[in-house]
């Protein structure tokens, strides 16, 4: 745990009857973006298998792993167990797309409280995503194959599994509790023994469609890597306050829908416990007092990657938001 | 003798609802569950976080900040990132008050 102390992040008023009419919960909206979820993999997975020896497989699998490796927003929402009403619908959901992620869900729910109270602290905050200065083909790569972030992930959860035996990954060192560790160790053995499963069908049925429709798809993340890239970088960091170091982008009803409405990143920062459906109010309850949203995820790459460019040369320039008065 | 301290009112709570006292230094979270009522510490044991402005979701209290999760009743920790319990304090209601002892343990309540 950082050993410094913890910010005292400026918020937003709002309503505290405001806030509880936000905060409500429902099972509904969040079955329905996961059925859609699963559907979409399904139709992609499908096509991929139909178009298999022509270019067109090559495509549907490009759109399947578009959309799984939005299982990122899937954990993320059930990080904050604001996915669904039910508890234990929430968890269950939380520890499946841990292992869609590859993230091991119980150590990453830790990682990502860390982000929410030093969010963009660097030296303390595991999930920035530039460094500075910034590496610019390491960080395309990034953006657009989660091959360093995925394999840094497993490695972890291989090596949390095998505690005793081995010291604890070093993200589950800095974040999480040495009470704690148990409940991690044990789900990274469930999770290992969910991708070893993954072999054996595949090795039982003699074809590869599930390694690549579990760990190559992984890798193509170049949808989610660009509209998640915009979430902070570029901007301030070490202020504790999200309206200097988060950005809210307008976005299509599609990436809405596969994102969980995270693109409402500065509203949800402030207001956690509001659920994904209550973001848009949200947004509407508090722009007042947060500084306008990017028009689009186009316009907001538009500020981050000159940015990052400048960056390059002067590591300390970032974009300098106007609060409103 | 005993010293119970009255924190709120019964009609500031709804039933599901939780509320924020000051006693000196004790900054408590006062709920109402059903027709009864329970009083633990009111900063969250995760990190500094008002419980207050939490979600009461059947018997459990899930901090704001990061939704880590306590038992009401018990204050035993009951989802990450809360990994430590809540003190908890006895209560009773006097007339209108509801009172709280605040020179006990939460192992004595």
């Amino acid at each position: 745990m950082p050993d410094i102390q913890e910010p005292d992040w400026y918020v937003v008023p709002l309503e505290r009857s405001d806030l509880r009419r936000l905060q409500r919960r429902t099972n509904y909206h969040g079955v329905l973006r996961l059925f859609a979820y699963f559907a979409l993999l399904a139709l992609f997975a499908s096509l991929t298998v139909a178009g298999f020896g022509t270019g067109w497989t090559v495509l549907f699998f490009i759109l399947y792993g578009s959309v799984y490796t939005y299982s990122d927003s899937i954990e993320h929402e059930t990080h904050h167990r604001t996915a669904f009403r039910s508890i234990w619908l929430n968890e269950v959901v939380h520890w499946l797309a841990g292992v869609l992620t590859f993230k091991e869900a119980i150590r990453d729910r830790w990682v990502h409280a860390l982000h929410h109270t030093y969010t963009y602290y660097r030296g303390i905050d595991l999930e920035i995503e530039f460094d500075r200065p910034p590496n610019l083909l390491l960080a395309t790569f990034n953006v657009l194959f989660s091959i360093v972030r995925t394999a840094h992930n497993l490695a972890y959860t291989i090596q949390d599994a095998f505690h005793p035996l081995v010291s604890v990954s070093k993200a589950t060192r800095l974040c999480v509790p040495a009470s704690e560790y148990q409940k991690v160790v044990w789900s990274a053995r469930a999770n290992l023994a969910c991708y070893f499963g993954v072999i054996g069908v595949a090795i039982g049925i003699h074809s590869w469609w599930p390694i690549l429709f579990i760990f190559g798809a992984r890798l193509v993340a170049m949808y989610i890597g660009v509209v998640s890239a915009v979430h902070h970088g570029g901007l301030a960091e070490n202020v504790p306050d999200w309206r200097l170091n988060t950005r809210t982008v307008l976005v299509g009803p599609v990436t809405r829908l596969l994102h969980w409405n995270m693109n409402y990143h500065l509203e949800h920062h402030m207001y956690p416990t509001v659920p994904f459906h209550a973001l848009s109010r949200l947004h509407v309850s508090i722009g007042p007092g947060c500084p306008a949203p990017y028009g689009s995820t186009i316009s907001a790459w538009r500020e981050m990657l000159p940015t990052l460019v400048k960056q390059r040369r002067i590591p300390e320039y970032f974009v300098a938001r106007s609060l409103p008065a | 003798m005993d010293t119970w301290t009255p924190v709120a009112k019964r009609g500031e709570l709804q039933d599901g609802d939780v509320v924020e006292a000051v006693v000196g230094v004790h900054i408590l979270a006062v709920y109402r569950l059903r027709d009864d009522y329970f009083v633990t510490d009111g900063i969250c044991t995760h990190q500094r976080a008002h419980l207050a402005d939490g979600l009461v979701i059947g018997r459990i209290i899930e901090c704001p900040k990061h939704q880590g999760r306590f038992d009401i009743g018990s204050g035993a920790p009951k989802g990450a990132p809360a990994s430590l319990a809540l003190r908890t304090y006895p209560v009773r209601v006097e007339g209108e008050d509801i009172c709280v002892k605040l020179d006990v343990t939460a192992a004595d309540s």
